[in-house]
């Protein structure tokens, strides 16, 4: 292997070592919460229906006219499955920051050591990035797997003739949270985590500038942030600035705001890559 | 274990599942519907000008779904699907002015995306609109741009005039017969009541301000007017209608709305003229070129006249049947602006549209009739076929459209 | 060699290092003295290229260090420079897996050396014994030069007659080591240059020994002359 590749898959998978707890709680917790929902939601539908059938004196069939059939939407619309996917991403924002001050924090300044191996700088960079990415993979993989063994479960809880005939697939299709997380859209999801990628990128760089010009950096960082932010708010200024709606195809909306989003992200990797190389300060 | 072991078991679930996802939601996907015109009674190529975006939605009994958008041109299925990103996001859900961004995309650039706001003839695209359509930070200063495109020579020549007459003002149609253009607004009037306005303008003798031809409202004595609608807004004559409340309940709310009478305008003239009515059944109106065609509606015949706007008199065509006795008459809604979207005239022909439903599912039918013989020369619907056993499938058809410049 | 040259530190207004020019030979054990807050361990930042330097030029055998020359240069700061929850034997891997330099041969005989258990962990290990492992992690790896910060800070007696010995032994034989520390007695008869700071400037430069013999002083007492007076 290229020495330079194992270094860096070295650095991920030390990188990965360090988030797998952290992880390991994340994935448990949408585990947990998302049964909840699966055993809950179809219990309390049930216990309804049978409470609306000996109290009405009511027919199956009246009851369910009363209360419809139950649909596995129906279990995964609650915030058993929403909690999780925002405590993931709030986690994940929240790691992303702490990927790099827990290196200076305590006693044990391990960012000597980090700073002082014999690899080129950028790979703890790009390690600390992909592992953020890994780890936000891993929480709509559990979410994927999480929806189908759901299925399953909500299944065999709800008496057939009263399963409305939507399937896991249709159900998550129609869970809007789910187009944006869950690769339902492929264009959405590449878009949403690009968009994610590009704020990270971003993120690092403010992070980079403070660990390197301490209050000047914080100043510089938010300089630099609210910068990035209006470049990427331009296009949807176009049609006020020609006070013309139409005066641009959404397409090319799309492709200018891609491009713009992808030199804010090249622009803040090379500032990165200067501030680690040069600037950064122990 | 080695230290990969981690890294590596991860990245492999992670895309495992995330392929699995995609391939499993693809094969889901592959139950695509058909969509087809079944003809019942002449020639499907009778509709070959049909275009129309619909969807069709429903479930078969292996509890897939399917939900498809589509387009229907040239009597094939275009999906939605099947388009890119950047198509899907430029996608505009009215035939017409889809087809005018992916012919004409430079021209369309900055111009409205509403059907009333174009005018298309075989030499010309005109797009008329007012300032306040395109910014929609602006307030509404009467100001239309008329903008020209030369098909041949690719050219575009624009115009900024204002509007005298009224206030807030919106076209509903632009009839062009090079260089003539009328125009046909929408505006308040100075106790904010609606009026409608027609305009008389030459492309070729620009003007900085126009004044109203004529005031509707105060001339047809109706707060209540629709204008016909046209798919090809090029003939010399438009023709109107006016409705008064019908039945009320008990509250005074008014339930119905009905046709209190029918009226032509002559662009050439600048005349308005109310259309005689019929001792038994309905009145339908159509024009088309120098045209006007009245129809004795009878519900399952209509008896078509042409009637002579200058002295007034009826001349008896023919009775054409019509193969359901709402065919082409929708329900009259009083806040629509326009009638007759389910009847047109073009190029001689009479194309009738209904939404039909058989055991609660909808079913676009369509009849063309020939005014030469006034025989039916294609009747039929537009069928889904599936090749899954479908227990439920509803077609929507957004919007048709007859794209009278292909005959 | 190592090769400072007029090297210009500056926080915020408070300038630093203002021109710092000196050089360290392989084979040669030099100390860097002074008060606290004279710069000494931003020197060494300097060097290893964690704090960025605002003028002059410093070089590692005529070449600015890049990331590959860290594996011939070696730092051992005085906070422990590996994860708290590692064993010995971890921080040990995880140093062979990033140096080419790393000689598994020598580390044991450090860890052999100092008494340590490779299974501890650092987190369970008195401040002596943390103190060790730095300086394991940093003689293990076979570089020309070796930088330590304050290496007898906050030790016991034995753990610092311990790390003296280090001095004479073989593990730093041919080697450039640069040192600061304020225990100058236990090692002084092993320097053989003297870096004396004050104000961000060096104040003088000789040879320990040397100057013992031809002016009668330690290097304490030249401390004494310079700060006191």
């Amino acid at each position: 292997m290229k020495k330079s590749l194992k270094s860096l898959l070295n650095l991920t998978a030390f990188e990965l070592d360090r988030l797998s707890k952290f992880l390991y709680v994340l994935i448990g917790l949408t585990f947990l919460s998302n049964l909840i929902s699966y055993i809950v939601t179809p219990m309390r539908y049930i216990s309804r229906m049978n409470e609306y059938m000996s109290t009405q004196s009511a027919s199956s069939q009246q009851a369910l006219e009363y209360y419809n059939r139950f649909s596995f939407y129906n279990a995964i619309d609650t915030v058993w499955i929403a909690g999780p996917i925002a405590i993931g991403i709030s986690g994940f924002l929240f790691y992303a920051v702490f990927i790099w001050y827990r290196e200076w924090m305590g006693k044990n300044t391990f960012a000597y050591r980090l700073l002082m191996l014999p690899v080129p700088r950028m790979h703890l960079y790009f390690s600390k990035l992909i592992v953020i990415y890994l780890g936000i993979f891993s929480l709509i993989t559990t979410q994927i797997v999480s929806l189908f063994i759901g299925f399953q479960i909500v299944s065999a809880i709800v008496p057939g003739e009263w399963f409305a005939n939507v399937n896991a697939l249709q159900a998550i299709q129609m869970n809007p949270l789910f187009i944006y997380i869950i690769p339902v859209e492929p264009m959405y999801f590449l878009g949403v985590n690009g968009i994610g990628l590009v704020f990270i990128i971003v993120l690092f760089t403010l992070i980079l500038m403070e660990r390197s010009y301490s209050i000047k950096g914080i100043f510089m960082g938010i300089v630099y942030g609210a910068a990035a932010l209006a470049i990427s708010l331009f296009p949807m200024l176009i049609s006020d600035i020609f006070q013309n709606q139409y005066i641009l195809y959404d397409s090319e909306i799309i492709l200018i705001l891609t491009f713009i989003l992808t030199l804010i992200a090249i622009t803040s990797i090379l500032v990165s890559r200067h501030l680690l190389t040069k600037k950064i300060t122990i | 274990m080695t230290k990969y072991s981690k890294l590596f078991s991860i990245l492999t679930i992670c895309l495992l599942t995330l392929v699995g996802f995609t391939f499993y939601q693809a094969q889901a996907e592959s139950v695509r519907p058909k969509v087809e015109l079944v003809t019942e009674e002449g020639q499907a190529e009778e509709l070959d000008l049909l275009y129309f975006l619909g969807n069709v939605h429903g479930y078969d009994s292996y509890r897939n779904n399917y939900n498809t958008t589509f387009e229907y041109r040239n009597g094939e299925m275009h999906y939605f699907d099947d388009l890119s990103i950047l198509q899907k996001v430029d996608f505009n859900f009215t035939p017409r002015m889809n087809r005018y961004t992916e012919d004409y995309r430079s021209f369309m650039r900055g111009k409205s995306r509403q059907t009333d706001h174009y005018t298309e003839t075989d030499e010309y695209l005109l797009y008329t609109g007012m300032h306040s359509d395109v910014n929609w930070r602006q307030f509404n200063d009467n100001s239309l741009t008329i903008s020209l495109l030369d098909k041949e020579t690719n050219e575009e020549t624009a115009q900024e005039v204002h509007l005298t007459g009224g206030s807030y003002q919106s076209v509903i149609a632009a009839y062009l017969d090079y260089p003539s253009l009328t125009l046909v607004t929408q505006a308040l009037d100075e106790d904010s009541t609606n009026n409608w306005l027609i305009y008389s303008y030459d492309l070729e003798n620009p003007q900085d301000e126009i004044a109203p031809v004529i005031n509707s409202k105060h001339t047809l004595g109706s707060p209540t007017i629709q204008l016909s609608d046209s798919q090809s807004k090029t003939g010399r004559y438009l023709s109107f209608r006016t409705l008064e409340p019908g039945e009320t309940d008990e509250y005074d709310y008014v339930l119905n709305h009905t046709t209190s009478g029918y009226y032509v305008y002559d662009t050439v003239t600048e005349e308005l003229k109310e259309v005689p009515s019929f001792e038994e059944g309905e009145t339908v109106v159509l024009t088309e070129a120098e045209t006007i065609l009245v129809g004795n509606d009878l519900e399952d015949d209509i008896v078509w006249s042409e009637w002579n706007f200058e002295d007034d008199s009826l001349t008896e065509q023919g009775t054409a049947s019509m193969v359901t006795p709402t065919i082409g008459r929708v329900q009259v809604h009083y806040y629509d602006y326009t009638f007759n979207q389910g009847l047109q005239l073009i190029n001689g022909r009479i194309y009738a549209f209904e939404e039909d439903y058989v055991e609660d599912m909808s079913r676009p039918l369509f009849q063309v009739i020939d005014l030469d013989s006034f025989d039916t020369v294609f009747s039929g619907y537009i069928g889904v076929e599936t090749n899954l056993d479908t227990s439920q499938a509803e077609l929507v058809v957004y919007e048709y459209s007859l794209d009278y410049l292909l005959n | 060699m190592i090769e400072l040259k007029n090297v210009q530190k500056q926080f915020g207004r408070k300038k630093v290092l203002n021109g710092i020019s000196f050089t360290i030979e392989k084979g040669e054990i030099s100390c860097l003295v002074g008060v606290n807050g004279v710069g000494k361990t931003t020197i060494l930042n300097a060097i290893m290229n964690l704090t960025p330097i605002k003028k002059g030029s410093i070089t590692i055998d005529g070449k600015p260090l890049v990331p590959e020359l860290y594996n011939n240069i070696a730092f051992i700061p005085d906070a422990s420079i590996s994860l708290p929850h590692f064993t010995v034997q971890e921080s040990m891997d995880f140093m062979n897996d990033y140096y080419d330099t790393w000689n598994v041969k020598r580390a044991k005989d450090i860890v052999k050396f100092f008494r340590l258990n490779p299974s501890d962990k650092l987190r369970d290990l008195s401040k002596g014994n943390q103190a060790k492992v730095n300086l394991l992690l940093g003689l293990a790896l076979d570089v020309d030069y070796i930088l330590m910060d304050e290496p007898f800070s906050g030790i016991d007696i034995f753990t610092r007659e311990q790390i003296t010995e280090v001095f004479s032994s073989y593990l730093v034989e041919d080697r450039g080591v640069l040192i600061t520390t304020h225990e100058i007695n236990d090692i002084e008869h092993l320097l053989d240059k003297v870096i004396l700071l004050d104000e961000g400037t060096i104040y003088k430069e000789f040879n320990a020994e040397v100057m013992r013999e031809t002016e009668g002083k330690s290097v304490i007492d030249v401390m004494r002359e310079v700060y006191n007076g």
